[in-house]
């Protein structure tokens, strides 16, 4: 009955206004309802900002129970998607940070996540390489690109929701991409590679680009190029 | 070739779906005349715009069932711990709120508008409706019909066969609504009270009868109307094309307004219950608290035998931020926490 594209098309959004007052006029039911429209959408990103199905789990249902008892604060000037949204990034941000200050328990640029994650989508190669790749990135970024890049949010609807101007979004998401060419570089280029070798402007850009601070070597994949002649790029640093 | 090549991330910038809408700075402007003659750069903005492809192609990752049902477990458990959310109002033996305090404040906080309102009727033991007409011979059609008619009614810009719609010159008010829907069901609607067990409850009955007398909405007493003209009842099974019919004075005597319209009636239909237009009850064109205002009774898509009760202002927009609901819980009904 309803699917994704439901939910985008206008008559669907105007529905979860009609759901989410009869929520808040007591209707028992009305705010389940609400959940079962966007879970799916809701799950995807919780588990690709967390990185972890048990973190992402833990969060979105923090995040759907506030939703549920602060519905009358949704103000209206926003799908109720797109509030739902901002409630559980936030949530799943709120989560990373506590744990990055928790001394005992695992970081998600641990080996840990990536191998987890690797599990929940099991049988979907690029897939997995993407979400071990955007499991390197920096939360904040990860986050950006989750919602800008991959549900197609346009960026003053993400600036919004994660309470930054629009101009952090962007860098986030450009610093975001640039870390991931060279970690999804054999996704697109691969087979042009291995055919030349020697491509020299591809092996620089590589590279470069594998950075100490965002990417843990351990997580990247094996370029299957050759060492590369020195980086005109490099060279000019 | 003096430039020196950008970073990456500048380039990213480039490979941004937004810096084709804006106008270019003189700094993506430079950037950009590097771009176009320099092969290395080049193939890094190819390559960013292929990550960005990438991640836009992820295939959906449909949430677990476990999970989802340990939300839902998670959301019932909040909900009845949370003492807030309790139903608007709960309807007493008198057909006044018994649970009013609460609530009230809730009432308040909520962005009140007049223009309308939308009522839940709790039926207990009785199945989802499927379709409901005026004879048993359109009845058998419509039932066999709704699943497949649905969606094309409302692509073809209207109602299925069948849905009575009526003009019972009721003057809704907020106060009185439940008793007032619960008594132009009854009358209106064949096999409204075998099918919903609550319009049989002796509460409602008595709130029915008591509204009634007052309102005098019932099809089959029209004399008892005071002000309104003679209520009509207009099913649509009986005219060629339902809503055309041409409004004649201000009073609600015959389907006005934009939602007499039956192509923008069954969009209404369809932001009240996506794809469930065929639950469809009750359509009545009536005024709630002087205002004119359309009443639509759905089967709830969702909870077998609940009823669903809006009332919708003369918007063409069911969803506009004018409109404000009011949910009755039959005591009996409501899941006490």
């Amino acid at each position: 009955m309803t699917n994704g594209d439901d939910v985008t098309s206008g008559d669907a959004a105007d529905h979860d206004v009609v759901l989410l007052k009869r929520h808040l006029a007591g209707d028992p039911d009305a705010f389940t309802e609400i959940v079962r429209r966007h879970r799916d959408q809701l799950w995807a990103v919780a588990l690709r900002t967390t990185c972890d199905p048990e973190e992402a789990a833990d969060a979105l249902q923090d995040a759907l129970i506030s939703a549920m008892r602060h519905a009358a604060s949704f103000r209206g000037d926003a799908k109720l998607s797109t509030w739902l949204h901002r409630i559980v990034v936030n949530a799943c941000l709120d989560r990373l940070r506590r744990r990055a200050s928790h001394p005992t328990t695992t970081l998600p640029d641990d080996d840990h996540a990536p191998s987890t994650i690797r599990d929940e989508f099991a049988d979907r190669d690029v897939a997995t390489d993407v979400h071990a790749a955007l499991a390197t990135l920096p939360a904040d970024q990860r986050a950006a690109l989750v919602l800008v890049d991959i549900e197609g949010y346009p960026v003053d609807q993400v600036a919004a929701m994660l309470d930054v101007p629009s101009g952090t979004i962007k860098s986030r998401c450009a610093r975001g991409r640039a870390k991931l060419v060279p970690l999804l570089a054999h996704l697109h280029e691969g087979q042009q590679l291995r055919e030349e070798p020697g491509n020299p402007a591809r092996g620089a850009a590589v590279e470069l680009n594998v950075e100490p601070d965002g990417a843990p070597g351990s997580t990247a994949p094996t370029d299957p190029s050759p060492p590369s002649p020195p980086s005109p790029r490099e060279e000019l640093r | 070739m003096n430039s020196p090549h950008p970073e990456l991330e500048a380039l990213a910038e480039l490979a941004d779906p937004w810096a084709v809408d804006t106008p270019p700075s003189d700094a993506h402007a430079e950037l950009l005349a590097h771009v176009a003659g320099c092969p290395i750069c080049t193939g890094d903005l190819e390559a960013l715009r292929g990550v960005r492809e990438t991640l836009r192609s992820l295939p959906p990752v449909p949430m677990p069932a476990d999970l989802a049902e340990r939300l839902e477990a998670a959301l019932l458990a909040a909900r009845a711990e949370d003492k807030n959310v309790v139903p608007l109002v709960a309807l007493g033996k008198d057909g006044s709120p018994s649970r009013s305090r609460p609530s009230r404040t809730r009432w308040q906080a909520f962005p009140y508008s007049a223009a309308a309102a939308v009522l839940v009727l709790v039926a207990i033991g009785t199945a989802a409706v499927i379709g409901i007409s005026h004879s048993g011979e359109s009845k058998k059609s419509t039932a066999a019909a709704s699943t497949d008619a649905a969606p094309n009614a409302a692509a073809a810009g209207g109602l299925p066969a069948g849905t009575p719609t009526l003009t019972s010159g009721t003057s809704y008010t907020s106060a009185d609504l439940a008793s007032q829907v619960t008594a132009v069901i009854t009358s209106a609607v064949p096999g409204a009270v075998q099918r919903f067990a609550a319009l049989r409850n002796p509460d409602f009955a008595a709130r029915s009868s008591a509204a009634a007398g007052a309102a005098a909405p019932a099809v089959s007493a029209p004399a008892a109307a005071s002000s309104a003209p003679a209520p009509q009842s207009v099913p649509t099974s009986a005219l060629p094309t339902p809503g055309i019919g041409t409004a004649q004075a201000p009073a609600r005597t015959a389907p006005t307004g934009p939602l007499a319209d039956p192509a923008a009636l069954a969009r209404c239909v369809q932001i009240l219950a996506p794809g469930q237009d065929h639950a469809l009850v009750l359509v009545d064109y009536a005024t709630f608290n002087g205002v004119p205002s359309t009443i639509i009774v759905l089967a709830d898509p969702d909870v077998a035998g609940k009823l669903d009760v809006y009332v919708e202002a003369d918007t063409v927009n069911c969803a506009n931020q004018e409109v404000t609901f009011a949910t009755f819980l039959d005591p009996a009904a409501s899941p006490s926490p």
